[in-house]
C-alpha cells in the first residue's frame, strides 16, 4: 500500500487547500514548534478514523467533540455571514491494483460573528478505481468505513500511525499484556490460534464420540474409561497449573510495575536524599559553630570588658606600687603594733617605741593602754597590704591584656573560619541538588519527602517480586511433572485403543488428534520463526540506532517464554539498568521489527506515518533512529521537530537533518512547515517543498 | 490477504513440507482448514470451520475404511 497524496483543506492550522505528494520510500516533514507538524499527523488520523489529538485535554477527540474548532481560524474569519466554510482532508493511495480516494468533509454555516451552525457531522466518501478496467465504485459513510477498516485496521493504527511521545503507552517491554498485544496485533498470529482452537474442539468431540460408544470387550471398555478419566484429570490439573502460572505471572507483572516504580522513585530521590543529608549536616555544623561563637563571646565578654576597663591604668598602678614600696622601705608606712608588745610595755611601764617611762596612771600609761584591743592600726595595715595585692593583680592582668585579646580573637577567627567553611559547603551542596533534583519536583515536595518510607517501599516491593519469582519456579516444576505423567498415560491409552472394536470412531479420533498435534506444532513453528525473525530485525534496528553511543548497548532478546523484551550482553546475561534512551530505542526497534516482519509475511506493507518518533530519544540515538526508520519501511512519512537554534546537546540539529534530506537519495520528498500570519486568528501553516 | 497471498502460502508450504511427504491426506485437510480460517479472519464472517473440519475427517476415515 502506498499513499500518494494528502490534501488538507481548512483543517486546524491549514488554511485553504494544501497538498503533500508522497512516493515509495521515505518522506521527511520538518518544522519548528507550532508550525502544523502534528496537525498533519492529525489530518491522517481524522480522514481515516475521525479523530484528532486535542492538546488541551491530551486526548483523541472525534469531530463531534471538536465542533467548530476543527475548522481553520482564518477560514472562519474570512467566511461571510450566511455562508458556509468547508473543512476536508483527502488521501489518495494505491493498494494492489486499485486506486483509493478517501475524503472526510465537515461544514460550518456562519449565522453571525459569534454563532456557527453545524448542519451535520463529518461525512466520509471513498472512491475505488480499478487500475486495469478504470471502473469506479463509490462508498459513503458506514460503507466507506467498512472498506477502510479492512485496509487500515484501527487496532493496528497506533503502530503504523506512530506517535513518538506515546511509545511507553503502547509498548511497555516488561509487561506480558503489552508484549502479547503487540505481537498478536501485528503478527496476526490469532489466525493460527483460531485454527488451533478448531482442531482442539473437533479432536475433543471425536474423542467423546469414540469413548461414548461401548466396546464389545467390557474389560477393555472399563480400562479405556479409566485411562481416559486419568488423562482428563491430568489435563485438568495441567490446565489449572497453566491458569495459576498465568495468574501468578500477571501478579508478578503488577509487582514488577510497583517495583520498577518504587525503584525509579527511590533512584530519583536517592541522590537528592544523600545531598540533602549533607546539607542538613553542614547546616547543623554551621549552627553549632555559631552557638559556640556566641558562648565564647559571652564567656569572655565580662573578662574582656574588665580588661578594657583597666586598659591604660598600667602607669597609675606602677606609681602606686612604687610609692607604696618606697614608703615601706623608708618605714613611712607603720608596721602593725602587736597586742603582746603593748602588754609588754604596760608590764614594763615604759613605751618601747620612744622609751618614755609610763608609770601606772600616767598619761603615757593611759596612752599605751588605749591601744589595747584597738584594731585600727591592724586594719589600716591590712587595707594597705590588700591594696598592694590588688594593685599587683591588676598589674598582672593589665600586662596580659594584649596576649589574652590575641588569644580571644584567634579563637573567634578559628570559629568564624569554620562557620564560613560549613556555609560554603552547604551552598555547594545546594547547587548540586539543583542539578540532580527531578524537574517535576518542587523544593517543598523534596523537603517533605519521606526517604525512609521510599526505601521501605522499595524493599517491600522487591520482596514481593522475589516471592512471585519463587512461586513461578515452583509452578513450572509442577507443570513439568504433570506433563510427563500425561505423556505416559497418553502413550498407554494410544497403545490400548489399537485393539478397539470401534474402528471408525477410533480412527476419526486418532486422525483428529494427529491434525490437532500438527496444527499445534505448526503454530509453535510459526511462532518460533516469527520470534526469531523479529529478534533478528529488532537487533539490526537497535544496533543501528545505538551504534554511535560510546557505551555498548548489548543485543536484543525477545523472550517469548517470559513475554519480555530486554537486552543481553555477550554471554547472554540480561543487562540491568538500561538507560532511558536505549530503552526507548529498544521499544521502537521491537515495534518496528514486528511491523516489518508482519508486513513481509502478510505482504501488507502498511505505510509508516510517524509524528515526532524520536522525541523520547537521547541526542546520539536521534539521527541514527531516523536513518534506521527510513530504511525499514516500504513507505514512511516521518514528521520531525526541527531544532533550528538550540544549545540542547540532546536536540536533533537543523543542519544534521537538512544534510540527511539532501544527501540521502532514498528521500524523494521532503517538506518544511512554517507559520504565516500576523495575528493569532490569521496564523496558518505554510508548506515549503525542500525536495 | 490469505489464499492469494503467495508469501503466506510459501511459508505455510515450507512449514508443512514434511507432513506433505508423510501423510498427504492430513496435509490436505490442514491446508483446507487454514484456508477457511484465513477467509474467516479476512471477512470477519463465520465459515463454520469446525463443522467443515469434522466432515473432512469423517469423509477421510470412511474413505480409508472402505478402501481397506
Amino acid at each position: 500500500m502506498i499513499i500518494r497524496r494528502i490534501e488538507v483543506e481548512n483543517f486546524l492550522s491549514y488554511y485553504g487547500k494544501n497538498i503533500f505528494e508522497f512516493d515509495v520510500g521515505p518522506t521527511l516533514v520538518i518544522g519548528q514548534n507550532n508550525t502544523g507538524k502534528s496537525k498533519l499527523f492529525d489530518a491522517f488520523n481524522w480522514v481515516l478514523f475521525d479523530r484528532s489529538f486535542k492538546t488541551e485535554g491530551e486526548k483523541w477527540e472525534c469531530t463531534k467533540d471538536w465542533g467548530k474548532d476543527i475548522v481553520n481560524n482564518l477560514a472562519k474569519k474570512e467566511c461571510k455571514i450566511g455562508e458556509t466554510v468547508e473543512t476536508a482532508v483527502s488521501i489518495l493511495f494505491n493498494n494492489e491494483d486499485n486506486k483509493y480516494y478517501l475524503t472526510r468533509e465537515f461544514q460550518l454555516i456562519k449565522n453571525n460573528e459569534k454563532n456557527w451552525e453545524i448542519p451535520r457531522n463529518s461525512e466520509l466518501s471513498l472512491t475505488i478505481t480499478e487500475s486495469v478496467t478504470g471502473n469506479s465504485n463509490n462508498y459513503y459513510d458506514k460503507e466507506a468505513e467498512e472498506q477502510i477498516k479492512t485496509l487500515f485496521p484501527e487496532n493496528l493504527s497506533k503502530y503504523f500511525l506512530f506517535q513518538g511521545e506515546s511509545i511507553s503507552q503502547i509498548m511497555s517491554l516488561n509487561s506480558r499484556s503489552a508484549f502479547t498485544k503487540a505481537l498478536t496485533d501485528l503478527s496476526r498470529i490469532e489466525v493460527f490460534e483460531n485454527a488451533k482452537k478448531y482442531t482442539e474442539k473437533v479432536a475433543k468431540a471425536l474423542k467423546k464420540e469414540f469413548e461414548d460408544k461401548e466396546d464389545s470387550d467390557k474389560a477393555f471398555q472399563a480400562r479405556k474409561r479409566d485411562l481416559s478419566k486419568t488423562i482428563q484429570d491430568l489435563k485438568k490439573d495441567l490446565s489449572d497449573q497453566n491458569d495459576l502460572f498465568d495468574n501468578t505471572c500477571n501478579e508478578r507483572d503488577i509487582a514488577k510495575i510497583v517495583f520498577d516504580k518504587n525503584s525509579e522513585e527511590l533512584k530519583k530521590y536517592e541522590e537528592c536524599a544523600l545531598i540533602l543529608k549533607d546539607i542538613e549536616y553542614f547546616d547543623n555544623q554551621w549552627k553549632q559553630k555559631n552557638e559556640l561563637r556566641q558562648s565564647v563571646v559571652d564567656a569572655q565578654k565580662k573578662e574582656i570588658f574588665d580588661r578594657w576597663m583597666y586598659a591604660g591604668t598600667e602607669g597609675i598602678l606602677k606609681n602606686f606600687l612604687d610609692f607604696y614600696k618606697k614608703n615601706k622601705i623608708d618605714k613611712k608606712i607603720p608596721e602593725p603594733i602587736r597586742q603582746e608588745f603593748l602588754k609588754e610595755m604596760l608590764e614594763e611601764k615604759k613605751c618601747k617605741v620612744c622609751f618614755t617611762p609610763a608609770p601606772i596612771g600616767s598619761d603615757e600609761y593611759k596612752n599605751i593602754q588605749s591601744h589595747i584591743n584597738d584594731k585600727s592600726l591592724d586594719k589600716e595595715i591590712e587595707l594597705i597590704n590588700q591594696l598592694s595585692l590588688v594593685a599587683d593583680n591588676m598589674q598582672d592582668k593589665v600586662e596580659n591584656i594584649s596576649s589574652e585579646l590575641q588569644k580571644y580573637y584567634a579563637r573567634i577567627d578559628e570559629i568564624d573560619t569554620s562557620i564560613k567553611g560549613f556555609m560554603n559547603k552547604k551552598r555547594l551542596k545546594e547547587e548540586e541538588l539543583k542539578t540532580v533534583k527531578p524537574s517535576d519536583v518542587s523544593d517543598d515536595e523534596l523537603k517533605t519527602k519521606d526517604f525512609a518510607h521510599l526505601q521501605r517501599g522499595y524493599e517491600e516491593s522487591k520482596n514481593d517480586l522475589d516471592k512471585f519469582k519463587l512461586l513461578i519456579d515452583r509452578i513450572t516444576g509442577k507443570r513439568e511433572y504433570i506433563k510427563q505423567q500425561l505423556e505416559d498415560k497418553q502413550k498407554e491409552y494410544d497403545s490400548l485403543i489399537e485393539d478397539s472394536s470401534n474402528v471408525v470412531e477410533r480412527d476419526k479420533y486418532i486422525l483428529a488428534e494427529k491434525i490437532n498435534k500438527s496444527v499445534g506444532q505448526f503454530h509453535t513453528v510459526f511462532l518460533t520463526k516469527l520470534i526469531n525473525d523479529i529478534e533478528k530485525e529488532a537487533n539490526t534496528y537497535f544496533h543501528k540506532m545505538t551504534e554511535k553511543n560510546v557505551a555498548l548497548s548489548g543485543k536484543v532478546k525477545v523472550d517469548y517464554e517470559n513475554q519480555e523484551v530486554y537486552t543481553i550482553d555477550e554471554t547472554d546475561i540480561r543487562l540491568q539498568n538500561i538507560n532511558q534512551a536505549n530503552k526507548v530505542s529498544l521499544q521502537i526497534a521491537f515495534v518496528a521489527a514486528i511491523l516489518s516482519v508482519s508486513n513481509k509475511f502478510w505482504n501488507t506493507y502498511f505505510p509508516f506515518i510517524a509524528d515526532a518518533p524520536i522525541s523520547a530519544l537521547g541526542g546520539n540515538n536521534k539521527l541514527t533512529a531516523v536513518e534506521t526508520m527510513i530504511e525499514i519501511f516500504n513507505q514512511s512519512i516521518i514528521i520531525l521537530k526541527d531544532d533550528a537554534v538550540t544549545d540542547d546537546p540532546d536536540a536533533l540539529r537543523n543542519d544534521m537533518i537538512r544534510n540527511l534530506i539532501q544527501m540521502d537519495n532514498n528521500i524523494r520528498n521532503s517538506f518544511e512547515l512554517k507559520m504565516e500570519g500576523e495575528t493569532l486568528d490569521e496564523q496558518h501553516t505554510k508548506i515549503i517543498k525542500l525536495k | 490477504m490469505a489464499v492469494k497471498n503467495s508469501e503466506v502460502m510459501r511459508q505455510i508450504e515450507e512449514m508443512l513440507h514434511d507432513l506433505k511427504k508423510q501423510d498427504k491426506q492430513q496435509y490436505n485437510i490442514i491446508l483446507s482448514l487454514l484456508n477457511e480460517v484465513f477467509l474467516e479472519y479476512n471477512t470477519g464472517k463465520s465459515k463454520n470451520v469446525e463443522k467443515k473440519l469434522y466432515e473432512m475427517i469423517d469423509a477421510e476415515v470412511r474413505y480409508r475404511t472402505q478402501k481397506n
